[in-house]
């Protein structure tokens, strides 16, 4: 499998908070999900494959190409949606297509009045005049209309009500149809990411601690939930990281297979993305 | 670039509003009271350039654009481009309007209206010169702080110069300055524009978001 994006001893120092990467290889032609909790690095990581913030160390290679030496030829590739919204809102839609087609190469003005019919958002329509959900979808019809082959989306659906994130999972479902796009999606909806997700990674103090297929992950990950006299005798290397609630525990386990018959006697729950990240950073190891 | 420089001026023709009114209250003082308000309009313009700076940061359009393959310094180059077109045009507008009224009173010289404008495109020039690299390290809400600075510094040196440190000037040197007077001031602004924008390329470049 290709990698869309190769990162290797990434370093970002700020003086509370440290992302310090030893390698990553992200997979082209996915889904990728991006989860952590709010400071984790999601976006510092983001903000470095953009090349929007400087990097004390490490090498980022994007589609093959160094990050540094080729910066405007392989953001030409790129599509992004940012967490808050960013055009200025005295523009309009139409202000925004005349803007672009002189940024992108490959600006597909009618590729974008496409998504703006599909979005029911008039040309001229200016963006203070309208609602979180259609400018955001704005912002979306722009990252896709240059035909990029990766697009990244920070928090791109937060705050949307489920039908707007619906429609918009959907233009993204479409988009990965073909095998060369690739999806980094960081978000806290989780939900989202269960829709839509191929793969999983899960940053935790500003290291990756956990990259797996999202399958993989549904699969073999469970949760174990016992009383106290059952917790003590399961062997703590089956252990992952717990919770203790206030009439039993709840154990997170990465071999839902082996735990299970192990454990004949133990109720073993599926895990959701929610859950598995509420375990890692609330749990006790 | 050219797209850069497009979105800032879809943003100064949202200040439509506010040209119309300097423009009423520049007409109003140069016919009444018989004023010099030739610095009125491109001030007024160069004041508008600053605000988009001001409001592509409430929009957080710094960091998009440093994700698009544009590149930092076309950024810079694009707000430099903009707000000298701006500027000028703003400055042809006051040289017509001076005209008009001028011929309309009958006592109208154009070489000094000429010379009065170009002095003032020049001295605008000079100010943005000096605002827009602070305005680029800093953001616009610390970089007002640093302009005050700066605006507060000039002027305690201009007093200290003129009032008291008394200077001799030689004569010579006025006939010098009096001669060469377009050509040195342009060399000044010239120089002054040119180190403004090698300064705020390199701030900028290194700017996080």
């Amino acid at each position: 499998m290709k990698n869309v994006i190769e990162i290797k001893n990434l370093k970002k120092n700020y003086p509370d908070f440290t992302l310090d990467i030893d390698k990553l290889n992200i997979p082209s032609g996915e889904v990728i999900g991006l989860i952590g909790e709010n400071g984790a690095g999601k976006t510092t990581l983001i903000k470095l494959i953009l090349n929007i913030i400087n990097k004390e160390s490490g090498d980022i290679k994007i589609f093959n190409k160094d990050l540094k030496d080729n910066e405007f030829s392989i953001k030409e590739d790129i599509g992004v949606v940012l967490d808050n919204t960013f055009f200025p809102e005295t523009l309009s839609s139409k202000d925004i297509e005349s803007i672009m087609k002189d940024i992108y190469k490959n600006w597909d003005s009618k590729l974008f009045h496409k998504y703006l019919k599909d979005f029911k958002i008039k040309d001229n329509q200016i963006l203070k005049t309208m609602s979180k959900g259609m400018r955001k979808k704005v912002e979306i019809a722009t990252a896709l209309s240059h035909q990029p082959k990766l697009l990244i989306l920070d928090e791109a659906t937060s705050g949307l009500d489920p039908i707007v994130r619906s429609e918009i999972l959907d233009i993204f479902l479409d988009f990965i149809k073909d095998e060369e796009h690739t999806i980094i999606l960081s978000t806290h909806i989780t939900s989202d990411l269960e829709h839509i997700a191929d793969h999983i990674i899960f940053i935790k103090d500003g290291k990756i601690f956990l990259q797996k297929d999202k399958d993989e992950i549904i699969d073999n990950y469970g949760i174990l939930k016992c009383n106290i006299d059952d917790f003590n005798k399961i062997d703590k290397k089956d252990i992952v990281s717990y919770k203790k609630n206030r009439y039993d525990y709840e154990i997170l386990i990465d071999d839902k297979t082996k735990c299970k018959k192990k454990y004949k006697d133990y109720v073993i729950d599926k895990i959701s993305l929610e859950e598995l990240m509420l375990l890692i950073i609330k749990g006790v190891k | 670039m050219i797209g850069m420089i497009k979105k800032d001026l879809y943003m100064i023709r949202n200040n439509y509003k506010a040209l119309g009114v300097a423009l009423v209250i520049y007409l109003f003082y140069s016919i009444t009271f018989n004023m010099d308000m030739s610095f009125f309009l491109p001030f007024m313009g160069l004041m508008i350039c600053i605000s988009t700076i001001n409001y592509d940061e409430y929009n957080n359009w710094h960091t998009y654009a440093a994700s698009l393959p544009q590149g930092r310094i076309n950024i810079i180059k694009s707000k430099y481009i903009t707000t000298l077109i701006v500027v000028a045009l703003l400055t042809i507008v006051s040289l017509i309007s001076s005209t008009i009224i001028g011929n309309i009173r009958g006592s109208f010289d154009f070489i000094d209206t000429l010379s009065t404008m170009f002095g003032m495109l020049l001295a605008i020039i000079v100010i943005m010169s000096v605002l827009y690299p602070v305005l680029f390290k800093y953001g616009y809400e610390k970089g007002r702080l640093a302009m005050m600075l700066i605006g507060v510094s000039i002027m305690g040196l201009f007093v200290l110069f003129t009032k008291v440190v008394k200077i001799n000037v030689s004569a010579n040197f006025i006939n010098f300055l009096d001669t060469y007077f377009i050509p040195l001031a342009l060399l000044v602004t010239i120089l002054f524009l040119t180190i403004s924008y090698i300064l705020a390329k390199k701030f900028y470049s290194k700017r996080e978001f």
